[in-house]
């Protein structure tokens, strides 16, 4: 399991990695070799501006590994810090935190991306905020229930009859109980934030078209489809799902870790 | 379980064969007198069909067919009269009086007069969104079919905007017109299927000659749904552009306009310097040595080749092909001379092959606007170009909304391309005395020119104003004088076209694919 | 039960305006000029300050927020949703249409993939372990992690363009009358964006259901009636479906979000005139009554699906009312 995960780790890092290295090839135009379908010297094939395709998808992936990780830190943080307030704070603050997730989750998550991506003006910026303010509500709910049950639990209570701080029981108990779950949590988020993040960009209130993003190359390739360009939308696509299914598998040898130290 | 979704996928076949033999049989009924055409979905008139609000002008200018207009432009961009029999503009320019044909009627049966001419010009003045008439004071109808325009400033290029104006009915006009628009036109407007098409029916009591085709539809749709109507058949005009012009489809051929439809970068002609928390002009272009070496370095026939496959042609200023064309404009690709001009003013190559001149970086960005493919090649290529005489230019995409705050200080990819000579004058024109409007600029001899053009009261003066107001053999706008716009193609519209179907001659096609392709449908023809 | 159903009411009401408060305000500080995005950047370049100045009062750009929020909140309770900027119309107009679009829809694509995605969950659960089970778990994953539109671009590739099964987008045939539209027109032009809106909403469904089987298969409850000699398919028709029906249901009013999210996505790619397109068009052209208008109605469904849930789950489950208050 340990092993597995190490792995998916070390393959998601080379995607970062390569992306950083692919910097400036992914944006070299050549005119002479446009559309040309996939071969060894271009392995993902070109697009109309003769731009080499590989580099292209490795800088998009690599581009969205790390809005990914932004906003997916930023809604963990939000959630935790909402979930914790939430389960000790008083009721009415337990009340207004409560009635913020389900107005959070009273829109469509696109049209609530929509909203707040044109309020923050449509760039990465505009994305990653978007994003995080939109994603953390799940998790939110989850930590407050799961503290609100551990609250209620006898040893908790025992512990507080005798005299430990409220922060030293926080410290002690909460947080090795919570953690794994925020850990799970977070890792979870990416696969969301990922595909949230090239959906609000295809519809074109995400990131730019200087920015080689996936959600732009595929939406580019939109363009391109009908004429039987296929490689334009196939190999980003594929390798989009890839890294989804990746973060989804990390989250779940997570889960299953924690649950096999704990569930003894 | 198993029975059932068998059942499911037997009902869905029946239906799916059902349908496509009820579109194929309505598919031959339909013929020789119909024609499907597509078009952007920018092209949908969101707030109707109504001249008021902007029908038939604006960012594509286009005969708004339903209605019919006091004049048009004819293929070369002259004016001619459509409902007009005669017209007479005052000493001053301050009034212009039309006389109108009393032949023709409202499809609703009613006799158009001066009133609704009067009527229609009254409510664009108090309404109208895209179309300008600050310059018109009032209309007024002096009888059953003499109108009399009094004007605010004198406004030579009137005519062209009477060319847009579609003439409404005064006694049904309301706010719902443009959903149910009555009009004089070669059509009438069938059916109105919002997001999706737009079905018109040839007028029987037409004025003029009987429009030949009786039924147009025209389709809404995204470039790339637009091809693939035309892959399966489903359009006989289907629009696209160069980026399609490479791929063939069966039974259908590629059809080219050309078009005022230009590509052009604004170059600031002025140091950098801010107010308002804009900045306006650039430390690089405002190095006149910079313009005209940009001018000349860059290769357009490379370019139209690369990025648009090779439709389009070059352009050398705003107004190609117009009557008020400038043709001292044109300029010879040239990259050693674009060398020693950089290199006399001072601007020495350093060591990252990149020039510098008094610590000032050759390097600007030119900025793109997002989801125009064409632009975006035009702005990487011209990257390309610019490397070869040592200038560092970095592409870069910018939404509308900050776009024209930019441009002010970064060269910008625009697209122009209106019938009048008014686009010259926005952009070439100082504001209040100071800088043009789009791209810092000011020259006083070019805004006297312009001034005068305007003022003149006969058509032809005011076209060699226009021209001098471009270059008068001292000052201008061209290569020789301040050269503050770079002018690099107009791009050719581009449909395919089924075989069979014969598009009549089309005129200079202005800015945007659109309607302006079936100004004249009513004379097309299918073999 | 009437106290509970009213007060959820209540609350449903009010969390529906201040998502109209907050989507009002959001727009507000956004530093999209409504008039530099709509206005065609030619149209521009022949018009005179003078006309520009007019325009811009138009689009409200030099108005107080919070006197035209009041403004427009009294009319839309009064049923007057406001006029659209973009389309100089009612926007009650303009929604109505594309809501009568959209709609069938949403709600065959919900159910269809409400019953299948339940269904393919408690297969998948009482084959735990088999090749049947890795199939559709496998392919619940997949789908989980494909962006829709993708898909929905791959599936009009080859049923509209190589296959030319459907049309390649709209809502009704080219060049009919609206009188000879038929029903089976309708259909023809549905089948895609539907087949699309299924598929997405089941995955989440599949895998919840499959894990909540799972876990029912494996409670004391149903060893004890394999213990009294029940067979798997007694066991799971009379206690696995029933145990699993409601949080099944409670999931799948929870999934209208998505699949409204989806629709959004999946019409722009269809060329789909309905809820969804309009939304990305007053969006990105700054028609703040009508993207308040969608957002309004949007939000509705949503909160509307919650409240119907909540008030299902009371009837078949009277108990929850105790714990009500938790979730």
């Amino acid at each position: 399991m340990k092993k597995r995960i190490i792995w998916i780790i070390f393959v998601l890092c080379a995607f970062v990695i390569a992306g950083y290295f692919c910097k400036e090839y992914a944006l070299v135009t050549d005119f002479t070799n446009k559309n040309i379908s996939p071969c060894i010297r271009y392995p993902f094939g070109t697009d109309w501006m003769g731009r080499n395709l590989f580099f292209r998808t490795l800088r998009g992936i690599s581009i969205s590994i790390l809005i990914g990780v932004t906003s997916a830190s930023i809604s963990t943080m939000i959630a935790i810090l909402f979930g914790t307030v939430s389960a000790f704070g008083n009721k009415e603050i337990d009340t207004i935190i409560v009635w913020l997730i389900d107005f959070m989750m009273g829109l469509p998550h696109i049209l609530l991306l929509i909203v707040v991506s044109i309020a923050a003006g449509r760039d990465i910026k505009g994305v990653i905020l978007s994003i995080s303010l939109t994603h953390w509500t799940s998790l939110a709910r989850l930590i407050r229930s799961e503290l609100l049950q551990l609250k209620a639990s006898t040893y908790i209570q025992v512990a507080e009859k005798l005299g430990k701080s409220k922060f030293y029981l926080f410290q002690k108990h909460m947080i090795p109980h919570i953690l794994p779950q925020c850990i799970t949590g977070w890792i979870l988020l990416f696969p969301h934030t990922i595909l949230h993040e090239s959906s609000i960009t295809f519809l074109g209130f995400g990131l730019k078209s200087n920015q080689p993003a996936i959600g732009i190359l595929l939406s580019e390739s939109m363009q391109y489809i009908v004429t039987g360009r296929w490689w334009l939308a196939v190999f980003p696509g594929c390798v989009l799902v890839f890294v989804v299914l990746l973060f989804y598998d990390i989250g779940k040898c997570f889960q299953k870790y924690y649950e096999q130290k704990s569930g003894v | 379980m198993r029975k059932n979704v068998f059942c499911l996928v037997c009902i869905l076949l029946i239906v799916l064969v059902g349908c496509k033999t009820n579109v194929e049989t309505k598919k031959n009924i339909a013929k020789k007198d119909t024609v499907v055409v597509t078009m952007p979905v920018t092209s949908e008139p969101e707030y109707g069909f109504n001249p008021v609000y902007g029908w038939g002008a604006g960012e594509h200018t286009h005969e708004p067919l339903i209605q019919s207009t006091l004049f048009i432009t004819t293929n070369d961009l002259q004016i001619d009269y459509d409902l007009a029999t005669d017209y007479f503009v005052s000493e001053d320019g301050m009034t212009w009086t039309v006389t109108i044909r009393e032949d023709a009627y409202f499809t609703d049966g009613e006799k158009l007069t001066a009133e609704d001419v009067a009527f229609t010009y009254n409510t664009c003045k108090q309404n109208s969104s895209v179309n300008d008439f600050t310059m018109l004071d009032y209309a007024e109808a002096i009888d059953e079919k003499t109108v009399v325009f009094h004007m605010t400033r004198p406004f030579s290029v009137w005519s062209y905007t009477m060319a847009l104006v579609g003439i409404v009915p005064e006694h049904v006009y309301t706010s719902d017109y443009g959903e149910n628009p009555v009009g004089s036109g070669k059509y009438i407007l069938k059916q109105w299927d919002k997001g999706q098409q737009v079905i018109l029916e040839a007028n029987a009591n037409y004025y003029d000659n009987a429009p030949k085709i009786k039924t147009v539809i025209v389709l809404f749709m995204e470039e790339e749904i637009s091809l693939a109507a035309a892959q399966s058949e489903q359009s006989d005009v289907s629009y696209t552009s160069a980026t399609y012009a490479d791929i063939s489809v069966a039974d259908y051929e590629l059809y080219s306009v050309i078009s005022l439809d230009n590509r052009g970068i604004n170059l600031p002609t002025q140091p950098a310097e801010q107010k308002d928390g804009i900045v306006y002009g650039n430390d690089v272009t405002s190095d006149i040595a910079i313009r005209r070496a940009i001018n000349i370095a860059l290769n357009r026939e490379s370019m139209i080749s690369n990025v648009l496959n090779g439709y389009a042609s070059p352009a050398y200023s705003i107004c190609d092909n117009t009557p008020w064309y400038q043709k001292d404009s044109e300029v010879q690709y040239n990259l050693e001379q674009a060398n020693t001009i950089l290199d006399d003013a001072g601007w020495t190559i350093g060591d990252d092959g990149i020039r510098n001149k008094n610590d000032i970086r050759a390097a600007f960005s030119i900025l793109y606007p997002p989801s125009d493919s064409i632009r975006q090649g035009i702005a990487e290529e011209f990257c390309n170009n610019m490397k070869q005489i040592g200038l560092e230019v970095t592409p870069e995409c910018v939404g509308w909304d900050i776009a024209y705050d930019l441009a002010q200080s970064q060269p910008l990819v625009w697209g122009w391309g209106a019938h009048t000579p008014m686009e010259l004058y926005n952009i070439y024109h100082s504001q209040n005395g100071e800088y043009a409007r789009y791209s810092p600029y000011y020259n006083e001899t070019v805004d006297s020119y312009m001034d005068e053009a305007l003022k003149s009261t006969d058509i032809e003066t005011a076209y060699t104003l226009w021209q001098k107001a471009q270059w008068n053999g001292a000052t201008g706008i061209t290569q020789k004088g301040d050269i503050p716009w770079i002018w690099i193609c107009n791009v050719d519209h581009l449909y395919f076209v089924k075989q069979g179907l014969i598009i009549s001659e089309q005129k200079i096609h202005p800015h945007g694919h659109g309607w302006s392709l079936l100004n004249n449908v009513d004379t097309w023809e299918w073999q | 039960m009437i106290k509970y159903m009213l007060k959820s009411g209540i609350r449903m009401i009010l969390l529906i305006i201040a998502i109209s408060i907050a989507a009002f305000f959001i727009m507000e500080i956004s530093p999209i000029d409504p008039l530099q995005t709509n206005i065609g950047q030619t149209a521009l370049g022949i018009m005179s300050q003078e006309q520009i100045e007019k325009l811009q009062n138009y689009w409200g750009t030099n108005e107080n927020a919070v006197k035209r929020y009041i403004e427009w909140i009294t009319d839309f309770i009064s049923g007057d949703m406001g006029i659209s900027l973009l389309y100089r119309q009612p926007v009650y107009h303009v929604i109505t249409q594309r809501l009568t679009n959209s709609i069938w829809i949403l709600c065959i694509a919900w159910l269809l993939s409400g019953i299948f995605g339940v269904a393919l969950g408690i297969i998948s659960a009482t084959k735990e372990g088999s090749i049947l089970d890795k199939v559709i778990k496998g392919i619940a994953i997949l789908f989980s992690s494909t962006p829709v539109f993708w898909f929905a671009l791959i599936v009009l590739m080859i049923f509209s363009v190589w296959l030319k099964w459907f049309p390649i987008g709209f809502s009704i045939p080219i060049g009919v009358m609206t009188e000879d539209v038929t029903l089976l027109n309708k259909i023809h032009h549905g089948i895609l964006p539907t087949f699309v809106l299924s598929i997405v909403g089941m995955p989440n469904i599949i895998l919840h259901t499959r894990e909540k089987m799972n876990d029912i298969l494996k409670s004391d409850y149903i060893l004890f009636a394999k213990a009294l000699g029940k067979t798997k398919k007694q066991i799971i028709l009379q206690h696995g479906i029933r145990n699993v029906l409601l949080p099944a249901i409670t999931l799948q009013f929870a999934s209208i979000s998505e699949i409204v999210s989806g629709s959004i996505l999946a019409e722009q790619v269809f060329s789909y005139p309905g809820l969804g397109q309009i939304a990305v068009t007053a969006g990105l052209g700054g028609d703040m009554p009508l993207l308040l208008a969608v957002v309004v109605i949007c939000s509705c469904f949503v909160c509307g699906g919650n409240f119907l849930a909540d008030m299902i789950y009371h009837i078949i489950d009277p108990r929850i009312q105790l714990k009500g208050k938790n979730t």
